[in-house]
């Protein structure tokens, strides 16, 4: 810098003292700028729109179609995202008395007993093995670098390579293992589980209890065993009517809450009935699709 | 910092709005005071900063990503501030009255001193006396406290340019003010 005089000195340093007032918040100015070169946007192509048929009278003709265009456009907005989840989302689903056993990309088989759900995505295997499930499934995992995720109402399981039982019902869920370490959380705990460990949820204490699985066969209903260990006779129905697509009534309502403990062969539905009418010292009506426990 | 602008401007020429989002964060506080220096006035600064992004936006097909940002968008407002005060003048002239410009709106006339006299008055003669280029370096100067290593990097000139444009305006500042000594 070339030498400066006194008042050059002067002006120099005060220049820069002088009080601006300060910027206004950038984010706001930017909101109303957005707008506005939105607006441009749409003038613009309007423009060209305009200027580029021959005719200018065929814009204002296109015009009521035009509004049309922008409700298409906006069902499609709303349609889109619902057809890519059903375009790219896989269901396997089991009706009442269904049973089946899919295998997965991945070499992984799930069996879904009755009344459940399981949905993926169709990149199943390539960056993720994740998939949600809602009712009661055993799983037989394929080791693998990508961790393999199952997603339910009440918590989140994730595993390496094991075989466990999931169920996660509106009553009630549970996970046990048979073979290998199976990770399970919810949104205030996680815990590890074992072979031979289950966990049960108290889905009011919203705890998750563990416990060890206190027989062989494992889970029961693949074995068509329903084990019961002071379980709520309303739960033990429950799984009764996804088995044999009947109706379960109580004609006392406290009788749903009576806990049965007993190991009831599931393969025929005379046996089943004649076994809970046992286990609860109550007698049954079945007209063939209800039963009503006296 | 260079290589990055050019690399946004050439993505806002595409219509990248992020880009532009880029680009205005960098900018608008300086664009602000830079135009609040010329036109004294809050609420019309922060209007005509506005407009000149908006221009931006509006021309970003013939944006020429090598020439420096900040020439540009201080070439919009410089333009945009000179349509203010001929609108002005029109206007004054209508009502018949004589344009008082210069007269800052937003300091307190109780606190006027000979310190803020002085400062008022260097800010006249940048705005009415420096030529443009002048005067954008001057401002990134004094107001931005830039270096002028950094204004020539900033305007894409040499730094020997900076430094001589800054020695110009000091030199037009005295001659202009030689009575407040």
């Amino acid at each position: 810098m070339k030498k400066l005089d006194k008042l050059q000195q002067l002006i120099w340093e005060r220049s820069a003292q002088l009080n601006l007032p300060n910027p206004p918040d950038k984010n706001e100015v930017w909101m109303r700028l957005e707008q506005l070169m939105d607006i441009s946007d749409i003038d613009m192509s309007q423009d060209q729109q305009r200027f580029s048929p021959p005719k200018q009278g065929i814009w204002s003709a296109l015009r009521p179609r035009l509004n049309y265009a922008v409700a298409l456009g906006l069902a499609l907005v709303i349609a889109l995202p619902m057809a890519y989840d059903s375009l790219t989302t896989e269901t396997v689903l089991t009706k009442v008395t269904d049973f089946q056993t899919i295998q997965l990309a991945d070499g992984s088989t799930i069996s879904l007993n009755a009344g459940s759900r399981i949905k993926y995505k169709k990149d199943f295997n390539t960056e993720h093995r994740t998939l949600t499930l809602s009712g009661e499934a055993y799983f037989n995992v394929q080791k693998g670098t990508i961790p393999f995720v199952i997603n339910t109402d009440h918590g989140q399981i994730t595993v390496l390579g094991t075989s466990f039982n999931v169920r996660a019902r509106k009553d009630g869920f549970e996970v046990g293992v048979n073979e290998g370490i199976v990770k399970v959380s919810n949104e205030t705990k996680s815990v590890l589980l074992t072979v031979g460990e289950m966990i049960d949820v108290d889905l009011n204490a919203n705890s998750l209890n563990k416990r060890t699985v206190s027989y062989g066969n494992y889970p029961d209903w693949m074995h068509e065993k329903l084990v019961c260990d002071r379980t709520p006779l309303s739960e033990v129905c429950g799984e009764i009517e996804r088995t044999f697509g009947i109706s379960f009534k109580f004609s006392n309502q406290s009788l749903a809450d009576i806990t049965v403990t007993g190991v009831i062969d599931t393969k025929d539905l005379n046996i089943v009935l004649s076994t809970i009418s046992l286990l609860t010292q109550h007698e049954f009506k079945f007209d063939g699709d209800t039963c009503t426990i006296i | 910092m260079a290589e990055q602008e050019h690399l946004l401007l050439q993505k806002i020429k595409e219509s990248d709005k992020i880009a532009f989002h880029q680009l205005f964060s960098n900018f608008y506080d300086s664009l602000f005071r830079f135009v609040v220096y010329r036109v004294q006035d809050r609420d019309l600064a922060e209007d005509i900063a506005q407009e000149t992004f908006l221009r931006v936006w509006k021309t970003r097909e013939a944006i020429q990503p090598n020439k420096s940002f900040f020439s540009l968008i201080a070439r919009i407002s410089t333009n945009l501030c000179y349509d203010h005060f001929r609108h002005m003048e029109v206007r004054h002239r209508h009502e018949d009255t004589i344009p008082v410009f210069g007269k800052s709106h937003f300091d307190d006339p109780e606190a006027v001193t000979q310190a803020t006299i002085l400062q008022e008055e260097i800010q006249k003669v940048v705005n009415d006396k420096l030529p443009d280029k002048c005067r954008n370096i001057f401002i990134l100067s004094r107001i931005e406290g830039k270096s002028n290593p950094e204004i020539a990097e900033l305007l894409d000139l040499s730094v020997r340019t900076v430094e001589n444009q800054i020695y110009r305006a000091l030199k037009v500042l005295r001659k202009n003010l030689k009575n407040y000594l």
